[in-house]
């Protein structure tokens, strides 16, 4: 069973693989716990996982960090977030949760969602009924994070 | 007899109160919601329910694991299970584990109401 | 995933959305665009996994959910955790209902839905890159919603 802080270990290491990859260092800074409706940021990406285990799992940037980690994906400058640099955030947010997903599952059988972008101002996000753990990452000079919830260990067969 | 004592097991609050809504006015007690399986299987080792009424996608042990716990002890354990999912293979599955009744999410007031009177 | 397949996915959907509201006796008019996309809006997203992998997104203003709070709860919300809360019952319920009649249709495909997860704010923008997405408008006298479906390899 996977717990707090396998889960943990597991984002905070397929981070440390995945973004040196696309040239870019992050440093892990601290955990949160939220409960239900949490601010979100500029720029989100949601990817939700189904089967031996539930949950979502979205990654935060402010607008001007997403269209640099975009860029530094794609290889391409991106001004402003179109289709292309969307489609780079759902990638390597897809990456570290394949890798991350793939470092705690017991058995292959989790199902991983599309990503989906989610953008705009003043932005909400309850991702769980449960409690939410949020995990910072330094950047440059600025801060992403991953927020994520396992909801469920224990399915009926 | 007294009052027939009702468990809700679902995770969010709003069924709890659509349940209560529906069946207080008719005379059935409520108890505390309990908001996952596991809490289920806790707070039925302490005071017995007459009748759950349990959804299945929960947070920690689903509805269907939780049911199979209960009804493993006690195959007598009356259970209404409650989904928005409905396909015969999970119908299939709750009718292998034996809960009583299954209604589909939307349920209406009056649905429900009939299904734990069917019960008893 | 075949155009005649998604189309199907579509109308389950529709069907489920349908069935749901005419629950509440409300009236719901199909519309070409939302005609109040402005101020805060509510969103959930539920994802769809198994054989055909995909999202459904249910997008809505503040004054309509509000609205159906309250039909489907008999009183007003007591704070927007209630809303948000009870957006995503009303959208589990309509991809349950959904997935549900495609599992029977297509025997083996073994669609499960993944947990609700809700978004408010000012101009939403939601999309899901590399997927076809079909979105259908819906007008009611306390605001219009729209409801977005989308699949890979469509």
């Amino acid at each position: 069973m996977a717990t707090q802080e396998t889960l943990k270990k597991a984002f905070i290491q397929s981070v440390s693989e995945v973004f040196p990859l696309f040239q870019m260092q992050p440093q892990y800074k601290e955990e949160m716990e939220d409960k239900f409706l949490t601010s979100a940021e500029d720029v989100n990406v949601l990817i939700s996982f189904s089967h031996t285990l539930e949950g979502n799992i979205v990654f935060g940037f402010k607008k001007s960090r997403a269209l640099k980690v975009a860029s530094l994906v794609k290889g391409l400058d991106f001004s402003n977030l179109d289709q292309e640099a969307k489609s780079a955030l759902g990638e390597i947010a897809t990456l570290v949760s394949n890798l991350a997903i793939g470092k705690f599952q017991v058995v292959n059988t989790i199902n991983i969602s599309p990503p989906i972008l989610i953008s705009g101002d003043h932005i909400f996000l309850m991702i769980s009924r449960v409690k939410t753990t949020k995990l910072y990452f330094e950047l440059g000079d600025d801060r992403f994070s991953i927020s994520y919830c396992v909801e469920q260990y224990l399915r009926g067969k | 007899m007294g009052q027939w004592k009702v468990l809700v097991v679902d995770d969010s609050p709003l069924v709890y109160k659509a349940v209560k809504k529906a069946l207080e006015p008719e005379g059935f007690l409520l108890m505390d919601q309990a908001f996952n399986g596991r809490e289920c299987l806790d707070r039925v080792s302490v005071q017995l329910p007459d009748v759950i009424i349990m959804d299945i996608t929960m947070p920690v042990m689903d509805g269907l694991q939780a049911a199979e716990h209960l009804l493993r002890k006690n195959s007598q354990m009356k259970i209404i299970m409650v989904s928005a999912m409905g396909d015969e293979e999970l119908l299939k599955k709750a009718k292998r584990i034996g809960v009583t009744n299954f209604l589909n999410k939307p349920f209406k007031p009056e649905e429900l109401v009939n299904a734990v009177r069917s019960i008893f | 995933m075949e155009k005649d397949k998604f189309t199907q996915f579509c109308s389950c959907f529709e069907n489920a959305f349908q069935k749901l509201v005419s629950q509440y006796g409300l009236n719901v008019v199909r519309h070409q665009e939302l005609t109040d996309s402005g101020g805060k809006r509510f969103s959930a997203v539920v994802g769809v996994v198994g054989l055909n992998k995909g999202r459904i997104h249910v997008e809505m203003g503040g004054n309509l959910v509000k609205k159906l709070f309250e039909l489907a709860n008999g009183e007003p919300e007591e704070d927007e955790m209630d809303l948000c809360f009870y957006l995503a019952e009303f959208t589990n319920i309509i991809a349950g209902n959904g997935i549900t009649l495609l599992n029977d249709r297509y025997r083996g495909s073994n669609l499960r839905l993944t947990p609700p997860a809700i978004f408010t704010g000012e101009n939403l923008d939601i999309t899901t890159p590399k997927v076809l997405s079909t979105s259908t408008f819906y007008n009611t006298e306390f605001g219009s919603l729209r409801i977005e479906i989308g699949f890979e390899g469509v």
